[in-house]
């Protein structure tokens, strides 16, 4: 159960029991959703949502084979998973710059149980119409599952936004990244202008 | 009852007054010896007769001889690792020191450095000895890098992994060990520290076998005119850094085959301080001459493992025989950077600051020492840092993040 709840934790499942994580997927429509009051996204195509806390999971074939994560307005001491290793997370901090978020990230994931995770290509960008970042990352579960993904963010208002596209590097990463693209793209802040 | 403890107690407290003060018997005399490297070392167990000669190979036939078949494959996969370290010098150099302590066994005994954080090096029975890098920068001087490669040469000159090879064999767990051990000596492309820690367990020698290994090896590099009292002090580091880490998630690979540390460090010591030898050599310059061109990519691999309490002891120990050294220096600031304890932010601070005063502190000291002063509202003197990392290295992968966060409005 600790290994599988470790790999259940770093795929953002959390420890739950996988039938009952089912039961409360919806499927996103293709008209815009609103984020925790925050910024708006198209979705595109048709995703399966899952709320969990302050972050949002969308999936076309399962969070285990690929994954569009939304953190929604992390707040300071709250770690980036819940679940059994959440006392063993680092805690948000809203002095942290765009290079201390990805630090944070890292850390966290590296403590749920993945190894070789690495970041690259940080750079600054607009993120719902202000400065934010984005950056690339790759990692394995302890079964030497590759996955990649990127993700963009901001700290705003003391709260840390992400949205992270992540999945195996084998297919499944490579099949929905255009479209977690055209949905990071999409990211406007609530009232704005459609891009 | 209470007084009968006392009185128990007391009475312990008085035996132990009494012990006499420890003067460990001679259990090796080197003094003036010039007899072969090897052969005198018969440590009584009746082993010395099974031992592995000098350039025998096992007849095909044999079983040990398919065991052989099947590593020299590993072998070939070894050559093409994505790990392998490749950097002439270095090879030469850990080559050098595996001839000097194995003598007639020298080129029977292939070494290959793999960059991999943690201290581990294992012994395969055709010979193959793997290196890690994590090994290289925890070792103080040259003579605790031959107080572990001596263990490992005793392993093979004993031909332990053969004989835990029949042990296994004649339980009924025999495919099941053989497919292990296959695996584990094939080396993935990945530095999956956590990976070969589970594999590794088949290394176990067992508790005989290592006492074994641990007298060759001490009685392999006094011989070679090192210093013996490395051999407890190396591993006494590492059970240091074994116990300073508060996860204890991921114990010391080597530990994970090599057992009860507390135990043998007393056993070692004793044996080290029973050793009569007239050279006792650190090697300590030409080692650090070798590593500390090398060592900053491999500690860069242990922070990326984020032990920060074992990298912290590590840190810690190093720093003791170079103060002066920019890139221990910087290496303990990112650790207490990243860690973010109570107190670690004024840790930090002064690591930087020391390294950035250091001789060839790496560029990056700038950027950490521009974000910890960030964090404590010296903005300021942290864009001046963040200037002279750009300064430092212009073409730095995250200039552009850098920049603006120089530009951003307090």
């Amino acid at each position: 159960m600790t290994r599988l709840g470790r790999l259940a934790l770093a795929l953002g499942f959390a420890a739950t029991p996988l039938l009952a994580a089912c039961d409360r997927y919806t499927l996103t429509e293709t008209a815009p959703v609103t984020m925790a009051d925050a910024y708006v996204v198209d979705p595109r195509i048709a995703w399966n949502r899952r709320s969990q806390g302050r972050t949002e999971i969308w999936t076309v074939d399962g969070p285990m084979l690929q994954e569009l994560r939304f953190v929604n307005g992390l707040e300071d001491g709250e770690v980036l998973f819940g679940g059994t290793d959440a006392k063993k997370l680092p805690p948000f901090s809203p002095r942290m710059t765009a290079i201390e978020v990805v630090e944070f990230f890292a850390l966290s994931f590296t403590r749920a149980g993945v190894t070789n995770f690495e970041h690259r290509a940080l750079r600054p960008t607009a993120f719902a119409g202000r400065g934010g970042f984005r950056f690339e990352f790759a990692y394995s579960l302890e079964d030497g599952l590759a996955r990649e993904g990127f993700a963009v963010g901001a700290v705003r208002d003391s709260r840390l936004y992400l949205v992270v596209y992540s999945g195996t590097q084998l297919h499944f990463f490579a099949k929905h990244k255009a479209d977690a693209e055209a949905v990071v793209a999409s990211i406007r802040p609530r009232g704005g202008p459609a891009p | 009852m209470t007084r009968a403890r006392a009185l128990l107690f007391a009475l312990a407290l008085a035996l132990a007054a009494c012990a006499p003060p420890a003067e460990p018997p001679i259990v090796l005399d080197l003094s003036g010896a010039t007899a072969p490297l090897i052969d005198p070392y018969r440590f009584g167990e009746g082993g010395a007769t099974t031992d592995q000669r000098p350039g025998a190979r096992p007849a095909q036939e044999t079983d040990e001889g398919g065991l052989w078949m099947r590593m020299d494959r590993v072998e070939q996969d070894l050559r093409t690792s994505g790990n392998l370290v490749r950097d002439p010098e270095l090879n030469t150099y850990v080559q050098g020191l595996v001839c000097a302590l194995a003598g007639p066994y020298c080129s029977d005994i292939r070494s290959y450095v793999m960059r991999l954080p943690a201290f581990n090096a294992s012994m395969a029975p055709n010979g193959v000895m793997q290196v890690w890098t994590g090994l290289l920068v925890r070792c103080r001087d040259e003579a605790q890098l031959a107080a572990v490669i001596g263990h490992e040469i005793g392993h093979y000159v004993r031909r332990h992994s053969m004989q835990l090879w029949r042990d296994a064999r004649d339980k009924t767990d025999f495919l099941v060990f053989f497919q292990i051990a296959i695996a584990a000596a094939r080396v993935p492309f990945v530095t999956d520290v956590v990976t070969y820690g589970v594999i590794g367990s088949i290394y176990a020698f067992g508790r005989d076998a290592e006492r074994e290994a641990d007298r060759i090896g001490l009685a392999l590099m006094a011989r070679a005119g090192y210093d013996p009292a490395a051999v407890p002090a190396i591993w006494r580091q590492v059970v240091r850094e074994d116990e300073a880490d508060r996860y204890r998630a991921f114990r010391t690979i080597y530990f994970a085959t090599h057992p009860t540390p507390r135990e043998r460090l007393e056993t070692l010591d004793l044996l080290a301080r029973g050793t009569r030898t007239e050279r006792r050599e650190s090697g300590a310059e030409r080692y650090r001459a070798i590593m500390k061109p090398r060592r900053l990519d491999w500690l860069r691999d242990e922070l990326a493992l984020r032990r920060f309490d074992r990298m912290e002891i590590l840190l810690a120990t190093l720093v003791e025989d170079e103060p002066a050294a920019g890139d221990l220096r910087y290496m303990q600031g990112e650790v207490y950077r990243l860690r973010g304890d109570p107190g670690d932010e004024a840790k930090a601070l002064d690591a930087f600051r020391a390294a950035a005063a250091a001789e060839a502190p790496p560029a990056e000291t700038h950027r950490s020492l521009g974000l910890v002063l960030r964090r404590t509202g010296e903005r300021a003197a942290a864009d001046a840092a963040f200037a002279d990392y750009l300064r430092l290295k212009p073409a730095a992968e995250d200039r552009a993040m850098i920049e603006a966060l120089i530009g951003e409005a307090p």
